[in-house]
């Protein structure tokens, strides 16, 4: 069980690893493009590191690069098939970022670095420690970049949008560019590790 | 050799399971998709037809132009019109009156940037074209927008792309009715 929460701070795939920061800072913009995306990412996730770890001593070293991305691709395509079909507002919106989960270093970084090595059950309890620390950094950025960006948050699209009296009027507008999406992350990244180091004491 | 054929069996046979995989899901997802497509055009014509009825659909009138429909009585025309922004071709669909002014306009397919690009889905955005193209031309930069600077900021080439192809549009209803 411990190893469920090493996510959160310990090893938190933005904010200590590093890892992810492209999507981190793309689709950050919103709550709700946050919280599908991580949705998505822990769904890839679970699949890959399960599949990889029960064929990890059928995949020869020489091809293990390209078998990880085949496994991989398969399941953000069967994740973005499965938001156009029944989430496609939500999918319009994250757009191009869905097909690039393929390419995210958390989901090959883990498969290699982890579910390689280790049993099925490990593997999948490292998705999800993993994805929930994605979520929570994902999350994070993107409510700082939304409340002082844009003055809302947004839970859902049609309906579901908080409007934050004053910011809503004149929101500090860097935060929805690029630039503001790497000040927050600097900052929350100095937040994270201080608070890593804290509750190591 | 015998090794080599020995890996790619193994690699070919991830590929296929993952191929069969997904052709299941796809035989689920797809006829989702096509209807909630089908649904959406319609839905559009409708708002761009502004009150009018729109007629039977004619492919490839003119290059640009992949789908047009007059809006019956000859008030006008809805065209599907293709233009480039910054992740690649957008569709862009928007009537005309006979005149070649812009009635109503939507951004459709694209892969425009989240936050950026993307706002160009919102049909405040798209109002900004509104009554342009006939009298009053369609604008080519943020500057002919003026306080409306502001709605497009962010995004040149999305936007860029969109007035391309308004313009475009505009000016073939207006060589189609002869003006």
């Amino acid at each position: 069980m411990k190893g469920l929460f090493k996510g959160l701070l310990k090893e938190n795939p933005i904010f200590v690893l590093a890892l992810g920061l492209c999507p981190a800072l793309a689709v950050s913009t919103t709550v709700n493009n946050a919280l599908g995306m991580s949705a998505a990412t822990l769904i890839v996730l679970i699949g890959s590191n399960l599949v990889i770890s029960s064929l990890r001593k059928h995949i020869p070293d020489d091809i293990h690069i390209p078998a990880y991305i085949v496994i991989i691709a398969a399941f953000v395509t069967l994740v973005d098939m499965t938001m156009q079909a029944y989430f496609p507002a939500l999918s319009k919106s994250l757009g191009i970022f869905i097909p690039l989960i393929v390419v995210n270093c958390i989901i090959l970084g883990r498969a290699e670095a982890f579910a390689s090595k280790n049993t099925i059950g490990a593997s999948v309890i490292d998705a999800i420690a993993m994805g929930v620390g994605f979520t929570v950094g994902l999350t994070a950025i993107a409510l700082v970049r939304e409340v002082l960006g844009a003055g809302t948050i947004t839970i859902f699209p049609d309906g579901g949008v908080i409007r934050i009296p004053g910011l809503a009027d004149k929101p500090a507008l860097v935060f929805a560019f690029p630039a503001g999406a790497l000040i927050v992350v600097g900052f929350l990244q100095a937040f994270f590790r201080w608070l890593g180091e804290v509750t190591n004491k | 050799m015998k090794e080599m054929a020995n890996k790619a069996l193994r690699l070919g046979i991830i590929g296929a399971v993952a191929a069969l995989l997904l052709a299941v899901v796809n035989n689920f997802t797809e006829p989702v998709i096509a209807e909630r497509m089908t649904r959406e055009l319609t839905e559009a014509l409708t708002v761009l037809a502004a009150g009018g009825t729109p007629g039977a659909v004619e492919t490839e009138p003119a290059p640009g132009v992949p789908q047009r429909w007059p809006i019956k009585g000859g008030k006008g025309w809805i065209l599907e019109l293709t233009g480039t922004g910054y992740g690649g071709p957008m569709t862009i669909v928007a009537s005309y009156d006979t005149g070649g002014t812009v009635m109503v306009a939507r951004l459709m397919g694209n892969n425009e940037t989240v936050g950026f690009g993307k706002k160009a889905e919102d049909s405040s955005y798209m109002k900004i074209f509104v009554g342009t193209g006939g009298n009053r031309p369609v604008p080519r930069t943020k500057a002919d927008l003026g306080a409306d600077a502001d709605t497009v900021a962010g995004a040149t080439v999305t936007f860029s792309g969109i007035t391309d192809a308004l313009r475009a549009g505009s000016e073939l209803v207006q060589e189609w009715e002869g003006r």
